[in-house]
């Protein structure tokens, strides 16, 4: 028979609301007395309850610990330390209202600052090619993309002008 | 001075104060262990851990403070000690496969249990047959005077199981001891004949 069925509601009967004294079943358990508390077992419970609580490392007791305070006494400082903040705050609000405004004297220095002065200079590179042809005549002139040959008119009188030495730089 | 009180100065390092806690508790700790294990060693085992959880964690007694007294607490942290190693040991098992034949069959023969036993023997192998549950009410109760409604707070249970516990207890040692209830007869004169 396990728990459940020993203790469920169904197979519990409903005895009387006052348990009636069973004298002489009393009186049988009396002869069953169990023996004495040795001394050993003080002596140990002595030994652990020292190992237990008086050398536990103080940050630890410092963490668990607790203190106790009378109902009165607690109320009092609780009254106190709200006086004290409240008194404390009014008077740093006071303060802060009376207090004028002062204007620190404001010295203004100059410290030069370095500009970079950036310079740029553009150059144009020609490169000369046939120099001497440049120094001889004009530029040539670009022959026009288009020939029109609607306004020609024939010369009346051709000039022929015959220059020597043409080739003598060659 | 209370145990509130007391039990606050032992865990803040007060030696004189456990002392007193343990000098009040002890008798009724390790008489509820002894009865509910039925071991010396089991019992001294159970004392021991019993008052150091409560100076290890004495927060857990205050978080109950305004149901139980101490006296309860302690009794019910030897009951869930005790319980746990029974547990251990099996022996709830051999508990709950109780036969009542064989109970009827040794009552029939108590010129045998005299013989081989002192009457506290039959009875504390009567109350060992009890499970456990039956067995901590009725030592709680008969033992100890605690009422139904202290065996219902170390129990966790209502007081009207407590009461169907005790009675169901109650019943099973009249059949296990039934060679003791004989009418008119002086357990101690009857002790003198043999």
């Amino acid at each position: 028979m396990n728990y459940l069925e020993e203790n469920s509601p169904d197979r519990n009967p409903k005895p009387a609301d006052e348990v009636v004294e069973d004298r002489e079943l009393k009186n049988l358990l009396g002869e069953w007395s169990p023996p004495e508390i040795t001394s050993s077992l003080d002596q140990r419970i002595l030994t652990s309850y020292r190992r237990q609580v008086l050398h536990r490392p103080a940050w630890r007791r410092w963490l668990t610990g607790s203190i106790s305070l009378s109902a009165p006494v607690a109320a009092a400082a609780a009254l106190l330390l709200c006086a004290t903040s409240y008194l404390a705050a009014r008077n740093a609000t006071s303060r802060s209202l009376e207090v004028p405004l002062i204007t620190a004297p404001v010295q203004i220095v100059k410290v030069p600052v370095p500009v970079i002065h950036e310079k740029i200079v553009t150059r144009f590179v020609y490169k000369q090619t046939g120099a001497k042809k440049a120094k001889e005549g004009p530029a040539p002139i670009s022959p026009p993309t288009r020939i029109d040959l609607a306004h020609f008119r024939p010369v009346g009188e051709i000039k022929l002008i015959v220059i020597p030495g043409g080739n003598n730089e060659k | 001075m209370t145990d509130e009180r007391l039990l606050e100065q032992a865990a803040s390092g007060d030696e004189t104060a456990f002392a007193v806690i343990y000098e009040r508790h002890r008798g009724l700790v390790f008489r509820f262990a002894y009865r509910l294990s039925q071991s010396r060693e089991m019992a001294e085992e159970i004392t021991h851990d019993c008052f150091l959880s409560l100076i290890k964690e004495p927060q857990r007694f205050k978080t109950q403070e305004q149901r139980a007294s101490l006296r309860t607490y302690l009794c019910a942290a030897a009951r869930n000690l005790a319980f746990k190693r029974l547990r251990r040991a099996g022996a709830e098992t051999a508990i709950d496969d109780f036969s009542e034949q064989l109970a009827a069959a040794e009552a029939q023969e108590p010129l045998r249990l005299l013989l081989d036993a002192e009457v506290s023997e039959a009875v504390r192998k009567a109350i060992g047959e009890l499970p456990p549950l039956q067995r901590e009410a009725l030592i709680l109760f008969e033992y100890e005077e605690l009422s139904l409604a202290e065996i219902a707070e170390v129990a966790g249970a209502d007081v009207g199981t407590v009461k169907s516990r005790l009675h169901r207890a109650r019943q099973r040692l009249r059949i296990l001891l039934a060679p003791y209830f004989k009418e008119g007869v002086d357990l101690n004169v009857e002790r003198c004949r043999l």
